[in-house]
């Protein structure tokens, strides 16, 4: 496996999960360029033990979070969109049934990305990792070194808080 | 909807139920609307999502930035496999012509001789007492690992060493001695040193203040942001630890006055516990850790991976507690663990 190839499959996912978490497209590019230094460090040492993606995943999880603690919560605050403000939330949005128009919605995936954001991180990335990049349970528990059933619960959890958020509720 | 239902139905989306429970739910589901209107909201929002992450393309900038990279060759493993054989069987051999070096100088201690023992021509009955059992195997089953202890060990990022400002120093007196001709005024020492205690107490609370997490504005029922779960605050900057080898058999002691000194601070905002880790040689070593977040009082089994003299990542299985306030494992992560060799290292963090 080569650095080009890695590089080539995963630059899109690795920095759409940067800019989720961190909430900001200079900051994704800036974590993401350190996350691929991270890759391109360790590529020679991955003795396939792991999946790749796994790998990759946890490698950017990993420094995701050490970032976020760095940087502390200011940051965090500032990244996360105002509920009072009005900026994302607009009450009673309805998404019951006819998912194929809902989903094809702009306004609705408007609602749903200002929904992500306030979510808490350890929903937001199971969210994402799942529906967003369609990694499987197993994949995400190697990921984010956590137990299958607690990946199980708090993607449900998850999942029900985004509609929650959405609605805003 | 209470949370298991929820659970259902999340692991119906995905696939992920056995065909019996998802046979059961399909029953449920043509009888209860509710539920079926639950699972198309669910349904209807994973889709959005899944939108959103093929709209999200990351822009061209990123293409310049990683641009060196991709033409730089990759980095070498530190040892390729065939050296990592050599270097374990080294290390190996050192270790037990080491320990028996050690046994030739430290002779077993004898008891005193009784009367000698009558020679007997039955031989004695084999209770099987000096026979060792094996342990119990309580590792994770490496077959259904993903991800691997040496990938893992790749896939921690090494936190760059963060140097805090040095605190602001205040003269409270002349350092030399007052010359004949000039008396000099006493130094205030006692007024100043309480202000400066006061300084210092104040900006611990506050920097324990600042390494909580902040607190969800609901519970799940109660809204869209349940409690964050027993995960702990930013840490700033390893631990303070002071770490000292042992003779394994002494860490017992050594564990007690860990915990005496424990006890000692446990007005302060910071708090102390004692770090047993095993390390390969079969030795443990003491480390005292420092920290500001609260944990219960309790011992930890924790499993650490080290790298570079330095806790990387860590995994924890509470023993005999239902809930902490926060995770023993983010004590101690960033430690340095000096003398360690990298990889797992079995340890108990034992806070009184």
């Amino acid at each position: 496996m080569t650095f080009e190839e890695v590089y080539t499959r995963f630059r899109a996912p690795v920095w759409r999960l940067a800019r989720r978490l961190s909430g900001d497209e200079d900051e994704a590019l800036d974590a993401t360029q350190e996350i691929f230094i991270r890759i391109w460090r360790g590529l020679g040492g991955f003795r396939g033990e792991a999946k790749l993606s796994t790998w990759v995943f946890q490698i950017a999880w990993n420094y995701l979070r050490w970032r976020r603690r760095q940087r502390g919560r200011q940051t965090a605050l500032l990244a996360t969109p105002n509920p009072e403000s009005g900026e994302a939330v607009e009450r009673a949005v309805d998404v019951a049934p006819d998912p194929e128009r809902r989903a094809s919605s702009a306004e609705l995936l408007t609602r749903v990305d200002g929904a992500l954001q306030r979510l808490p991180e350890h929903y937001r990335v199971v969210i994402w990792l799942r529906d967003g990049e369609d990694l499987s349970y197993e994949e995400i528990a190697a990921a984010l070194d956590l137990p299958l059933g607690t990946v199980r619960s708090r993607l449900a959890r998850a999942r029900q808080a985004l509609r929650l958020a959405v609605e805003g509720r | 909807m209470n949370e298991t239902a929820l659970e259902l139905l999340s692991r119906y989306l995905d696939g992920d139920l056995p065909p019996a429970e998802a046979r059961r739910l399909d029953q449920r589901l043509a009888s209860e609307p509710q539920l079926r209107d639950e699972l198309e909201a669910m349904s209807s929002l994973r889709q959005a999502v899944r939108d959103l992450a093929a709209r999200d393309q990351p822009p061209a900038k990123l293409e310049s930035l990683l641009e060196p990279l991709r033409r730089s060759a990759p980095a070498q493993p530190v040892l390729r496999p065939a050296f990592r054989w050599l270097a374990a069987a080294a290390t190996a051999v050192i270790g037990v012509g080491l320990a028996i070096q050690v046994a030739r100088r430290n002779p077993a201690p004898t008891l005193p001789t009784r009367a000698p023992a009558p020679r007997s021509s039955s031989a004695a009955p084999d209770r099987g007492l000096s026979k060792l059992q094996p342990l119990p195997d309580r590792g994770v089953d490496k077959g259904e690992e993903l991800i691997g202890a040496a990938d893992r060990l790749l896939a921690s990022p090494l936190p760059e060493p963060q140097l805090q400002p040095a605190a602001p120093l205040e003269v409270i007196g002349p350092l030399a001695a007052p010359s004949p001709e000039r008396p000099a005024e006493p130094a205030p020492v006692e007024e100043k040193a309480a202000p400066i205690r006061d300084e210092v107490d104040s900006a611990a609370v506050k920097e324990a203040e600042s390494h909580a997490e902040p607190l969800a504005s609901a519970g799940p029922e109660g809204g869209w942001a349940p409690a964050p779960q027993a995960e702990v605050g930013p840490q700033q900057q390893p631990p303070g630890v002071s770490a000292y080898h042992d003779g394994g058999r002494e860490a017992a002691g050594l564990a007690v006055e860990q915990r005496e000194r424990a006890h000692e601070t446990a007005t302060s905002p910071m708090f102390r516990a004692g770090l047993r880790v095993l390390g390969d040689d079969g030795f443990y070593r003491m480390v005292d850790v420092t920290f500001g977040g609260r944990l219960a009082p309790g011992r930890y089994e924790l499993l650490l991976t080290v790298a570079d003299g330095r806790v990387m990542a860590c995994r924890t299985d509470t023993v005999g507690k239902a809930e902490v306030d926060a995770e023993p494992c983010a004590q101690v992560m960033g430690a340095a663990l000096s003398g360690l060799a990298d990889g797992e290292h079995a340890a108990e963090l034992v806070v009184p």
